[in-house]
């Protein structure tokens, strides 16, 4: 029976089709049922390091998990430049390009201190984080090394009100660096920039360049059965068929001989289906309920602070509504 | 605020067991795993929920209990808590799951 309970909770993965999609009647979900999920509900980190984090969740519904990924894109609110006031630029970039770039360069510092700012007030110390750039390129050199770059470095921090005692010294709103600061425009002998650059806060579903996350994705978790005993120059042939670590070889009697060594790995590309003969020796299929989910931050906020805050997102939301349903039930 | 469109509104209807509710700034984050939730339950008759039109941030949610005595209105909300419960199941687990990695990495 060990065959049809991984068939239950499997989607099976063929040359032109997916089978066993269909997740039968909801009431047998089981991932469903908040007892169930106490109780068997996992989580695995499997890497974690500054920018980014990968963890399997191991009985969960595709819904919730496509969820988090949604909250995580474009709910998860952040600071982004909103505003620019250009007093001078001289640049080869038109101002509106100019713009633009310094929109897209993200903000590193809490989003929590601030709050978003309601449509036509003036900005203020508590929905507003002020930036000035000016940057002028020397007159009169004729080598390349008299040219400058603007980058992000260039940005110097304006506090507003009352916003230089918020920060401890060290740990003042910045803009992030990408392996090194981002390069706005170039600059020849003579051409100047001067702005004033205003962040203010929202969301990726607002402008993407509020979106806190590289990017956030996952895949349900790959497995891979071999049908039959697949050696010699076949054995190579199937490891090309998948991405590297998914199968290895070992030697068995002087032959060559393919065996499943990291499914995980594995991007289904079905592959394997383009050789014919290679076609009838594996059973490829994706979990329902295992995931692998990665997140990549912009570098405003850590992955792990990334995940938790979507997850409050997540409750929030359920519980204004809870909230307005009970609002309802007394008008009514 | 005087104006301001209330979170969850009703489409008038005479039967409290088959309601059509209006979820106002709500998109398919909340609307499938709501859906996937409530349609568990098994008072539930139907229980899906649509967008009416892709430029306005709402989500039309339908629910038909199999009989006059379950209301409509009291799956919604058991679905929006069980919601709400999952999610903070889930936090905990992610809490652990960090320290555990990390506690695995220092030594």
């Amino acid at each position: 029976m060990e065959h049809f309970d991984r068939l239950k909770s499997r989607i099976i993965v063929e040359e032109h089709s997916l089978t066993n999609v269909t997740t039968g009647h909801p009431e047998e979900r089981n991932v469903l049922k908040l007892d169930f999920f106490k109780k068997n509900f996992k989580i695995n980190v499997l890497s974690l390091d500054e920018s980014r984090i990968v963890f399997e969740l191991i009985n969960i519904e595709f819904s919730f998990v496509n969820a988090l990924r949604r909250v995580l894109l474009s709910e998860v609110p952040t600071m982004a430049f909103d505003r620019i006031v250009i007093l001078n630029n001289t640049s080869v970039l038109q101002d509106e390009i100019l713009a633009q770039r310094i929109g897209l360069c993200p903000v590193k510092v809490d989003p929590d201190l601030f709050t978003e700012r309601t449509e036509g007030t003036e900005p203020s110390e508590k929905d507003a984080l002020e930036f000035k750039l000016h940057i002028k390129c020397e007159k009169g050199g004729k080598r390349e090394s008299d040219r400058r770059d603007v980058t992000t470095a260039d940005f110097v921090w304006v506090p507003l009100g009352d916003q230089a005692n918020m920060f401890v010294e060290g740990e003042e709103p910045c803009l992030v660096d990408v392996e090194s600061p981002i390069v706005l425009t170039k600059l020849l002998p003579g051409q100047e920039v001067d702005l004033i650059a205003q962040c203010f806060k929202s969301n990726g579903g607002d402008h993407a360049k509020f979106q806190p996350v590289a990017t956030a994705w996952y895949k349900p978790l790959p497995q891979i059965v071999l049908k039959r005993r697949i050696a010699g120059e076949a054995a190579r042939r199937l490891q090309s068929c998948f991405s590297p670590g998914v199968i290895d070889i070992h030697v068995e009697n002087g032959e060559e001989v393919a065996r499943v060594a990291n499914p995980r790995l594995d991007t289904i590309s079905r592959n394997v289906f383009k050789y014919d003969d290679l076609s009838d020796s594996v059973e490829l299929s994706m979990a329902k309920d295992h995931f692998i989910f990665t997140v990549e931050s912009t570098g405003i906020l850590s992955p792990v602070d990334l995940v938790k805050r979507a997850i409050r997102i997540l409750i929030t939301k359920a519980q204004r509504m809870l909230h307005e349903l009970n609002k309802f039930e007394d008008a009514s | 605020m005087e104006g301001a469109e209330r979170k969850i509104a009703k489409v008038p209807s005479s039967d409290d067991s088959c309601v059509t509710f209006i979820l106002n700034d709500e998109t398919h984050t909340i609307g499938q795993p709501l859906h996937m939730l409530i349609n568990n339950q098994p008072e539930v008759e139907f229980a899906g929920y649509s967008v009416p039109h892709i430029l306005e941030k709402k989500i039309n949610f339908r629910i038909q209990t199999k009989s006059q005595d379950h209301l409509a209105v009291d799956s919604l909300r058991q679905g929006l808590s069980d919601f709400e419960r999952f999610w903070r199941h889930a936090d905990a687990t992610f809490d652990n799951a960090v320290q555990r990695f990390s506690n695995s990495t220092t030594h």
